[in-house]
């Protein structure tokens, strides 16, 4: 197709250095952080803080509204599952969270990891702490129990500034470059040797693949137990992906890895070849049957009406949410996870489930494992992960079985919509 | 000046139709003036208004203005060409104001060559959610634009019938309506009701299904084949014609060819990458579906904002 050219000519065509787009590609922060705020404002779900990193709220569409909240309710259950699995001593990394107010709506809610760090570029590290000295509800927040304040530091004109507390830091840093992370990290005080979660919500797919997994094969292999969740687009190919190739690119925004990861399947190989022992993958609609609980998808369905069905379908068909875990040997043991509820479930064992399905199982290359892949979903365990899955894959990774009949087509897709269950006769009901 | 309704002569409305086809809207005095007019028309209409083949049939609009001039491109001018619009002129697109003047004034001008249905956007309560109110408060700097037009919206018809054999709705059948006499004996001049006969003919959806369904709507229902065979039979209707849902194809054959979906918005929301079609009924209400793709973006004007659609982000 015509776009697809199109798309590839853009990616070759761009300059190297990455000021070339660093613009359009913050202002994405800001359209994020626009676009939660008006969900919150028409009740999708509570954050009091993200209208502090908000200039100027812009109400957006019904179908934009529910999909933030499926992509926040699912990003928080995830968070919340990892914390909760991995004790105390769990940390939490945000690849570009951007103005995003994850860390304190999470802590308003007894969500506390040892450490929960946001990287970012310096433009958006700036503004970012700029809002957080504006607003005393976030630096109450970032207050040790003891009381000790926030630090900043301003690295210059264009290096960004550095916010320290004791359970949060933000830092000025160029995510692309594994070397710039470790430093970073280090300075924000991360345990390597501690359970990690990382977080990327449309953010790698704005890297060029190679360092796209560059990043995820530094990660797994720095951090003995480590997560990731990423979300972000698929499906680049049909007619809706090619407009949204153009759309964004008339915005200055280029998909870098959309092409090398079209699908659930792809970005699951992806994530075992960067090292991740076991990982699931779901399209949107498929993930908020697994991660949104009904009451929580009906009271979203109340908050407006949704007159965008189909459209609804379609977009939320081309976003993914990739979830995989590291666990060193026998690792639910050396984690010491506390948590009772993730953490008390049986630990599916993932491979077994790929042996049944095994005539769809394709190989994830060299060697590396098993992906078994359907339309929308894709789950994948690597050759050499251990037998057992510990206390983190069994709190963060999808389950199959939640999602049954779910993420394929529009046809699972009606019971999410409206968070409705059909009744026996309506007929009779409205009988008049 | 037309000050009065009457006042308002073949010449200004020819006029008026000029400058709206160059996207340029009107007066408010001149929207005042014109709606006046079309609440005398459209007063006069039924409830199931009837409608001589050959006809063109056509889906959703929102209010994309630029795509509308394709659809006329595709099917010939108003009114050398019969058209039958089912509803849905207004929210979504950067040009719901031009689109729905335009649509009323050829109305207006020609009212026995276009027929224009109610559909579930034609609403107070959905057009301040998805952009008509927003958009005539931008353009006018006052909501009464706004307030001429949904006032028209109560005086659309809510289906129609072609040579008492096609029975064309924006939505679908509701579990209150066996016959089109019962269509008839609705009191349409209202706001879209949240549920009952009138909701539902603008809400229901088609669905592989046995009898009624709840809609994931959250309004109307979902009706299944056996439902449709049922009213055709019962009315001596051979087709259902009817819109409101997002078709890639552009139009989506169900039940033996007993209903059919025309979506007449190519590339929805400037987002969907879906293709358009409108429904051709000839003469012995023989099918010929058109199809037609978003116009190019040199058709849209020189000063018009390229649209930036909403993603994830």
């Amino acid at each position: 197709m015509a776009s697809t050219s199109g798309f590839a000519g853009l990616t070759s065509g761009l300059r190297r250095h990455k000021a070339a787009d660093s613009g359009p590609v913050r202002a994405t922060a800001d359209d994020a952080a626009q676009c939660k705020a008006s969900a919150v404002e028409r009740g999708y779900f509570k954050d009091p803080f993200i209208g502090c990193f908000v200039d100027r709220p812009r109400r957006r569409s019904p179908l934009i509204h529910r999909g933030y909240f499926v992509r926040v309710a699912c990003l928080d259950r995830t968070v919340r599952a990892f914390v909760e699995a991995a004790g105390p001593s769990s940390q939490v990394v945000n690849l570009g969270g951007g103005v995003d107010s994850t860390f304190w709506r999470l802590a308003a809610t007894g969500c506390n990891p040892r450490k929960f760090v946001e990287l970012d570029l310096p433009a958006v590290t700036r503004r970012k702490a700029r809002c957080i000295a504006a607003a005393p509800l976030l630096k109450a927040a970032l207050a040790s129990s003891t009381g000790e304040e926030a630090t900043q530091v301003d690295h210059g004109e264009g290096n960004g500034v550095s916010v320290t507390a004791a359970a949060y830091a933000l830092c000025p840093c160029d995510i692309g470059d594994p070397a710039a992370v470790d430093a970073a990290l280090t300075s924000a005080g991360i345990d390597r040797s501690l359970p990690t979660l990382f977080l990327s919500e449309c953010v790698l797919i704005y890297l060029r693949p190679e360092r796209s997994d560059g990043l995820l094969a530094w990660i797994s292999g720095a951090f003995p137990a480590a997560a990731v969740a990423i979300y972000e687009q698929i499906l680049p190919h049909d007619a809706f992906g090619a407009v949204m190739v153009r759309n964004l690119a008339d915005r200055g925004l280029a998909l870098r890895s959309f092409e090398a990861y079209p699908d659930c399947t792809a970005q699951a190989k992806r994530l075992l070849a960067a090292g991740f022992h076991r990982c699931t993958v779901a399209n949107m609609l498929g993930a908020a049957e697994a991660l949104v609980p009904r009451p929580a998808m009906v009271a979203a369905a109340r908050a407006e009406p949704l007159d965008e069905v189909e459209e609804w379908s379609i977009m939320q068909s081309h976003y993914c949410l990739a979830l995989a875990v590291k666990e060193p040997d026998a690792a639910g043991a050396e984690l010491g996870g506390r948590g009772g509820g993730a953490a008390g479930r049986a630990p599916e064992e993932a491979g077994g489930r790929a042996g049944a399905a095994s005539e769809a199982g394709v190989p994830a290359g060299e060697g590396q494992g098993r992906v078994v892949g359907r339309r929308g979903w894709a789950e994948g365990r690597r050759a050499d992960a251990p037998a057992a899955g510990g206390v983190i894959a069994a709190a963060v990774l999808m389950r199959e079985e939640a999602m049954a009949g779910g993420s394929g087509g529009p046809g699972g897709a009606a019971g999410l919509v409206g968070g409705v269950v059909p009744a026996a006769n309506p007929a009779a009901a409205s009988n008049e | 000046m037309s000050a009065t309704a009457g006042a308002l002569t073949a010449s200004d409305l020819d006029r008026q139709i000029e400058q709206l086809k160059r996207c340029e809207y009107l007066k408010e005095s001149e929207v005042k003036a014109l709606c006046s007019k079309a609440r005398e028309i459209l007063v006069d209409e039924s409830n199931v208004q009837r409608v001589d083949s050959p006809v063109t049939i056509c889906g959703d609009i929102h209010g994309q203005f630029y795509d509308l001039v394709e659809l006329f491109k595709v099917g010939g001018d108003c009114p050398d060409t019969n058209y039958l619009f089912l509803g849905d002129f207004v929210d979504r697109g950067f040009y719901s104001v031009e689109t729905f003047l335009l649509l009323l004034a050829l109305k207006v001008r020609y009212p026995d060559r276009i027929t224009l249905i109610r559909g579930n956007h034609e609403s107070r309560q959905i057009t301040q959610v998805y952009g008509f109110y927003d958009e005539c408060l931008r353009k006018y700097g006052s909501v009464n634009v706004w307030r001429y037009c949904t006032e028209i919206f109560d005086y659309l018809s809510l289906s129609a019938i072609i040579d008492n054999k096609v029975f064309c709705v924006h939505g679908g059948l509701s579990p209150s309506i066996n016959n089109l006499d019962q269509i008839h004996s609705i009191d349409r001049k209202q706001e879209v009701p949240h549920d009952g006969a009138m909701c539902d003919l603008m809400w229901s959806d088609p669905e592989d299904i046995d009898g009624w369904g709840l809609s994931p709507r959250g309004a109307g229902y979902l009706f299944g084949g056996d439902v449709v065979d049922k009213f055709c039979s019962l009315n001596g209707v051979s087709l259902i014609c009817r819109a409101h849902q997002l078709v890639m194809e552009g139009y989506k054959l169900l039940f033996n060819e007993k209903l059919v979906t025309v979506w007449s918005a190519p590339n929805y929301c400037y987002r969907c990458g879906n293709v358009a079609a409108i429904l051709e009924l000839d003469e012995h209400l023989g099918r010929s579906f058109k199809i037609f793709e978003a116009a190019p973006q040199e058709a849209r004007g020189v000063p018009s904002r390229k649209p930036a659609p909403d993603y994830f982000l």
